[in-house]
């Protein structure tokens, strides 16, 4: 394993590969502060540009994005009250009062400490654990990895929407567009339609960037009036100030080491779970710290806690993610869905074996997310008063801009006009779905998953002689399959007691509670 | 969009005001997983031997969940339409979080005219691609888009239109070298 860590350390420490890390924070930053353009959409958005470079510059990029954003997103979020991401969102609980006291360059002190805390603690377990969870992946068979696939499908497309049958649809509908294209046991065309284009398959960029950059472009411009940030309370003040402000985060921050430790802790736990994102395992973190501190009252009006267990356990939660795309083949998030995507167009097939043969890549990806968690403290000092200003692109020349550079980078792949269209319309449908309140992850995670699947699938039964028993045959599978059924008994205990909740709510006319996440 | 509204007199007034428009809008989703599927369980009769396993099977449980989906559908619908589980307004997705917007609110609120014309500016340009190139399709695409949306200055509609184009032959055409389609008469 340490061989593993220093080939990676080696990979990381080359010019290009630091050049991209630096670039990629600062694009986080950017990307974070700006509502409307997640994390994932400028994944996505630079894939196309990024297939040039070599494998380790291109992850580094796309997971620099992701800790820089995770922390930018903070910055709106304290000063504005608008959540860059929406992880933020529980920053902006404590953080937007502080900044209306006029401390909102001491929240950002905080929320910048606390995310490199987050990012840095989090990044050495996941260095750490990734080889044996790797070598225990390296153990599953075909039939293992099919059961593995559909539990991390049911898991991460029942966890994401505000109701499950619509996220389990949603994967559905994407393991269905998955089937075109060449069968991989025969390469026999199927579904299409003679379309040349389409032989290998809906290619993953114009579905990538349709569902993600495109769809969210339209939302954006669906709003009747098209949103208009209130900027007073912006200013935090000059270098000087800023500076202090910094050094008093960072002091203030450590002097909560239990809250930091609780909200790396909660985060890491559920960015493992496929689908869980930031803004779910945000709120239950913060609310653990609520619970857990000694001044529970002060939440909500401008607790430094508040923050930390928001900001930390948001980074946190980026590295864990990790885990489960390395490891298995089966994206954490969405910006992990863009990783995975990023490894199979240089070649890489997604899953366990990527440990084994691209291990300097794979261990240069998780130092990179450990440094680029520790630069956001001198990049966050430097780029957090002009970034604010970002909040000032207008929507109506952001929307067209992102379009343009979307249907760009879907014609730059394959410098074809057909992936174009296809853009447009895998982002209409996904509008659509969206606006219906089906979320379009899962059906970007079954685009990756479905080949997978089906590849497992007959391999098993090849094996098994087309005998059912042999999906049963060892162990480890069975524990896979207990938990798969476990899974769909609490999917449908959840749903019985969510629907008894409602029925509830309503007899008392009190509010409609739901969840979802993107 | 805005038939998800109420504004009569009740409840059973209001049942009985949604016609099948309003249901198809609803379901539509659900709807159209299950054309797809039972496409696909038509389409894969025509696929040979072990190939036509997977996509068959596969669309079978699409074909049974999507009636299923559509069947909670409705009765979320209809429960919604007596207002027995609060306000068909209130937006499905993350709870209290400020930038959810128009997202599962099954299209209650959104500019539906603006969200037309816009897509409609991006299909002309992505049609107009093959004919007149990238660089006029993409013109077409950022003015319309920026006109669509508001912007009436024609001074700032050059600027911006013209600043983006000169950024992307700058870094598309002559940095990264993309083969930007050309114009037909070129």
């Amino acid at each position: 394993m340490t061989d593993d860590i220093l080939g990676g350390l080696e990979l990381l420490l080359q010019p290009a590969p630091l050049f991209f890390l630096f670039l990629g924070v600062t694009v986080g930053f950017v990307v974070g502060v700006l509502p409307g353009l997640s994390t994932s959409n400028t994944a996505a958005l630079l894939l196309p540009f990024s297939i040039s470079l070599p494998l380790e510059s291109s992850l580094v990029l796309i997971v620099s994005i992701y800790a820089g954003a995770a922390f930018g997103g903070a910055v709106p979020a304290i000063l504005l009250n608008v959540p860059g991401e929406t992880g933020s969102a529980v920053t902006a609980l404590d953080g937007h009062p502080m900044a209306k006291d006029g401390q909102g360059g001491y929240a950002i002190g905080i929320a910048r400490m606390a995310s490199v805390l987050g990012g840095v603690i989090s990044g050495l377990v996941v260095l750490l654990v990734l080889a044996p969870l790797g070598d225990l992946a390296l153990k599953f068979g075909p039939r293992e990895m099919f059961v593995v696939i559909l539990l991390g499908f049911v898991v991460a497309s029942s966890l994401m929407g505000a109701k499950v049958y619509r996220g389990l649809l949603a994967g559905l509908l994407g393991l269905m567009i998955a089937t075109v294209g060449a069968s991989p046991l025969s390469a026999e065309q199927r579904f299409t339609f003679d379309v040349l284009s389409l032989y290998e398959g809906v290619p993953f960029i114009p579905a990538l960037i349709g569902a993600f950059a495109v769809s969210e472009m339209l939302l954006l411009i669906s709003e009747r009036k098209l949103v208009q940030v209130d900027r007073s309370g912006i200013y935090i003040g000059g270098t000087k100030r800023q500076m202090d402000d910094a050094v008093r985060g960072v002091r203030t921050t450590l002097k909560h080491p239990g809250a930091v430790a609780q909200a790396t802790g909660v985060g890491m736990f559920l960015g493992v779970i496929p689908g869980i994102g930031t803004s779910i395992a945000n709120f239950v973190s913060y609310g653990f710290a609520r619970r857990r501190s000694k001044h529970p009252e002060r939440f909500g009006k401008g607790s430094p806690e508040g923050i930390i267990a928001a900001e930390a356990c948001d980074n946190a939660v980026t590295s864990a993610t990790l885990v489960p795309t390395l490891t298995l083949g089966i994206p954490g998030s969405a910006t992990m869905a863009v990783v995975l995507g990023a490894l199979l167009l240089q070649g890489v097939q997604p899953g366990p074996r990527v440990l084994v043969s691209n291990s300097g890549e794979v261990y240069a990806v998780v130092l990179a997310l450990i440094v680029a968690s520790l630069l956001i403290l001198p990049l966050g000092v430097l780029l957090a008063a002009p970034l604010t200003q970002v909040t000032r692109i207008p929507i109506k020349f952001l929307v067209p801009a992102v379009l343009f550079l979307s249907l760009t980078g879907s014609f730059a792949t394959r410098n074809s006009t057909f992936d174009v269209a296809l853009t447009l319309g895998f982002g209409v449908l996904a509008y659509f779905m969206r606006l219906h309140g089906y979320p379009v992850i899962p059906m970007i995670l079954a685009l990756i998953l479905g080949p997978l699947a089906e590849e497992n699938l007959m391999r098993s039964l090849a094996l098994g002689n087309d005998s059912i028993g042999y999906f049963f045959g060892s162990p480890v599978v069975n524990i896979l399959w207990v938990l798969f059924v476990a899974m769909i008994g609490y999917l449908i205990w959840a749903g019985v007691r969510a629907r008894r909740q409602e029925a509830t709510d309503s007899a008392d006319d009190g509010p409609v509670d739901t969840e979802s996440q993107r | 969009m805005d038939a998800g509204r109420g504004g009569d007199s009740g409840p059973e007034a209001r049942v009985s005001r949604f016609g099948p428009g309003l249901w198809v809008w609803r379901l539509s989703v659900a709807l159209l997983i299950l054309v797809v599927a039972v496409g696909m369980l038509v389409g894969s009769s025509g696929i040979e031997g072990r190939d036509a396993f997977y996509p068959r099977v596969l669309a079978a449980v699409v074909t049974a969940f999507a009636l299923y989906a559509i069947v909670r559908e409705a009765q979320e619908f209809l429960a919604e339409r007596r207002g027995t589980t609060g306000s068909d307004t209130e937006p499905e997705s993350i709870d209290n979080v400020p930038d959810a917007g128009v997202e599962g609110r099954g299209g209650v609120g959104v500019a539906a005219r603006r969200v037309v014309a816009f897509c409609a500016v991006a299909v002309v340009s992505v049609w107009l691609i093959d004919w007149v190139g990238y660089y006029i399709a993409s013109a077409v695409l950022l003015a319309g888009g920026v006109l669509v949306l508001g912007v009436r200055s024609p001074l700032k509609v050059a600027i911006y239109t013209g600043a983006l184009i000169g950024v992307a032959y700058l870094l598309f055409g002559l940095l990264l070298g993309v083969p930007l389609p050309r114009p037909l008469w070129s």
